[in-house]
């Protein structure tokens, strides 16, 4: 009883000390992640499922403004997104472009993740989002490049 | 209950081969500057609780590691808890393999504190566990990804290993475990051979290797995690290089340096032989009385085989004694090895040693050919240790090594007694080990036999007040 006892104890210690390193390195965001130089797209690109129209000015306060942020190497491709703030509200998140070199596994998940990608975006008003099961690559190089665009307007 | 034959056994001279009698110094009687054995190595008993301290910190860390890898949008979307589970049960799965090898790498400190013959039966513990872990994973994982892509589990499966070449080797790798596993299953096990049971089982290995790919290319933990993903090789490295070291690399260089022959094969009692081995610097062999060595004797029909049997004698440069029952066909073959033949060996292991007491008064006892370790702990018992010896036999003729014990315990001013007779007659049981050793509950006892010579007596020194802590056995039936 006395071993259960060092086994169960020292698990709790061991999982303790590792959820507090995550909470300490969580500002630091996801890790090491290739980001490509610039801004723009590279290459042919292919965007994917229909993406929301670009909200027009509206209110008379405030306009909307869009920016794209840079191209990310999400390790399977390269992506950007581009987004629509207006006055202090993240109004679009879209995939402007992705480019999966045409691996038909990679286009499948992407096709899944990207709509979640955009909605999470847009419920969490930031690049702070949780990501998508299964497409943890996307979802991380979908942070980079919605976080750079929101830098570029100014956004938080 | 009567006992048909029991009586004190009177002393002889100790006759252990070619040497003058030893003195109550175990050590000491050698011909040259070199010839004092080296004590045994002594176990450090806090090394089984490091152990389980890194093994649980080990688990709790990788539990952190899958739960912070999951995010609440994760778990939301479709087959999200399905293969946040899998990953769950992957990763612990793979470390709990990882705790299984060290088990059964022989790691020397480990070991000698812990006894090889316990190190299996946790290994063996373990096992369902990793196995079920593993099975899951493969499970909760394709369905979970089924879900996620909306299509049908074998589908889904199908995908899996035609789309991702490390996920096809790990599909391997889990056959080749299945496969294992169903071979080590207890009525499996009796039916196969040893030696077939063991080359499937050296299979886990390739299986391993197989997995260890997907594992570090795919795993959840380890995407944007390079530390983690670092470590995790790492674990593995540092795990295959202490497998590599104990069993194959320290037992190859102690064959190498000690160049054991057969020297004679003698015999003892009916069916028991003795076999007395020559090397070279066997004064640098560190053995403690009561350990046993793997034994491979390089001869046609028994070099493909190894098998445990204890030195029934301290080393006594430049030899060593062991001796065995010739039961069954390795036993007759042993029985008529040339002198001359190579003999590789593995060890020392075994915790069965006077190490392992905590009290200044020991009581052993033994039955038919497991007096062997006895015999030789006798030889190192520390001067001030009060020793009571009780052998077990079906007759007279089959008290092994009787003078030897005798004598050894009458120089120290021990008590040596044997019970002898069949089993219907002869009962050993509470009663009478209480009268030969009224004082048992202050003792160690240690005890050697077979399983249901050990199993009784472990049983009797519980109920005379013995504490579990102070009963020590080798139990080699697995």
């Amino acid at each position: 009883m006395k071993r259960a006892g060092i086994v169960a104890v020292t698990s709790m210690v061991g999982f303790a000390g590792v959820l507090s390193f995550h909470a300490k390195a969580a500002p630091l965001g996801f890790g090491v992640r290739v980001v490509a130089p610039g801004a723009g797209q590279t290459g042919p690109t292919t965007t994917t499922a229909p993406s929301p129209a670009t909200s027009a000015p509206s209110a008379a306060s405030s306009q909307a403004r869009t920016a794209t942020g840079a191209a990310v190497n999400y390790n399977y491709g390269v992506l950007s997104v581009s987004a629509t703030v207006q006055g202090t509200k993240l109004t679009n998140v879209t995939i402007a472009s992705i480019d999966d070199a045409g691996n038909f596994r990679s286009e499948s998940i992407d096709q899944q993740a990207v709509p979640v990608l955009e909605q999470e975006a847009l419920q969490a008003q930031s690049a702070n989002i949780q990501g998508v099961s299964g497409a943890s690559y996307t979802s991380a190089g979908f942070e980079d490049s919605l976080q750079s665009a929101l830098t570029q307007l100014g956004f938080r | 209950m009567t006992l048909a034959d029991t009586r004190q056994l009177s002393g002889a001279d100790l006759t252990v081969p070619g040497r003058a009698p030893a003195s109550l110094r175990p050590r000491g009687s050698g011909t040259g500057p070199r010839s004092r054995p080296r004590p045994g190595r002594r176990p450090r008993h806090w090394t089984a609780d490091l152990f389980l301290v890194l093994v649980g910190t080990g688990f709790g860390a990788v539990v952190g590691e899958v739960v912070t890898a999951e995010s609440r949008g994760a778990l939301a979307a479709p087959g999200g808890l399905l293969i946040a589970g899998g990953r769950f049960a992957g990763f612990a799965g793979a470390y709990l393999m990882l705790v299984m090898l060290l088990l059964i790498a022989r790691i020397g400190w480990l070991e000698r504190a812990v006894g090889q013959d316990r190190l299996v039966r946790w290994h063996r513990r373990v096992s369902p566990w990793a196995l079920g872990l593993i099975t899951a994973h493969v499970v909760l994982i394709t369905l979970g990804y089924a879900q996620s892509a909306k299509t049908g589990a074998l589908r889904q499966f199908w995908t899996f290993l035609s789309s991702y070449p490390d996920i096809l080797a790990a599909a391997v790798a889990f056959g080749l475990l299945v496969v294992v596993a169903v071979t080590s299953v207890r009525i499996a096990r009796h039916r196969l051979k040893y030696e077939t049971w063991w080359v499937v089982h050296l299979y886990t290995y390739m299986a391993l290797a197989l997995a260890f790919a997907h594992q570090i290319a795919t795993g959840a933990s380890f995407v944007g995690h390079p530390l983690a993903r670092a470590i995790w090789a790492v674990a593995w490295a540092a795990t295959a290089g202490l497998v590599v070291t104990y069993r194959f690399v320290v037992p190859l260089l102690r064959s190498a340096r000690h160049q054991l022959r057969i020297e004679r094969v003698k015999q003892e009692a009916p069916g028991v032989y003795s076999v007395i081995c020559r090397g070279r610097r066997v004064d640098r062999l560190a053995v403690s009385g009561g350990q046993f060595f793997q034994w491979r004797f390089l001869a046609e029909g028994l070099w493909w085989q190894a098998h445990p049997y204890s030195l029934s004698a301290l080393p006594r440069p430049p030899m060593v004694r062991l001796t065995i029952k010739a039961t069954g066909d390795y036993g007759k073959a042993v029985r008529g090895l040339q002198p001359g033949t190579r003999v590789l060996v593995e060890g020392p292991y075994g915790a069965f040693t006077h190490h392992a007491r905590s009290t200044d008064s020991v009581a052993l006892i033994a039955a038919g050919v497991g007096v062997t370790p006895v015999r030789a702990m006798l030889e190192d018992l520390p001067y001030n240790v009060d020793v009571v010896v009780i052998v077990r036999a079906s007759s007279y003729q089959d008290l092994v090594l009787r003078d030897e014990v005798a004598a050894l315990v009458e120089r120290r001013g021990g008590q040596a007694y044997a019970v002898v007779g069949p089993r219907q007659t002869a009962r050993f049981d509470a009663d009478a080990l209480a009268k030969f050793v009224p004082d048992l509950a202050l003792r160690d006892v240690f005890v050697c036999g077979p399983g249901g010579f050990t199993e009784p007596v472990i049983a009797s020194a519980l109920a005379l007040g013995v504490p579990r802590s102070r009963i020590h056995y080798e139990a080699f039936a697995f």
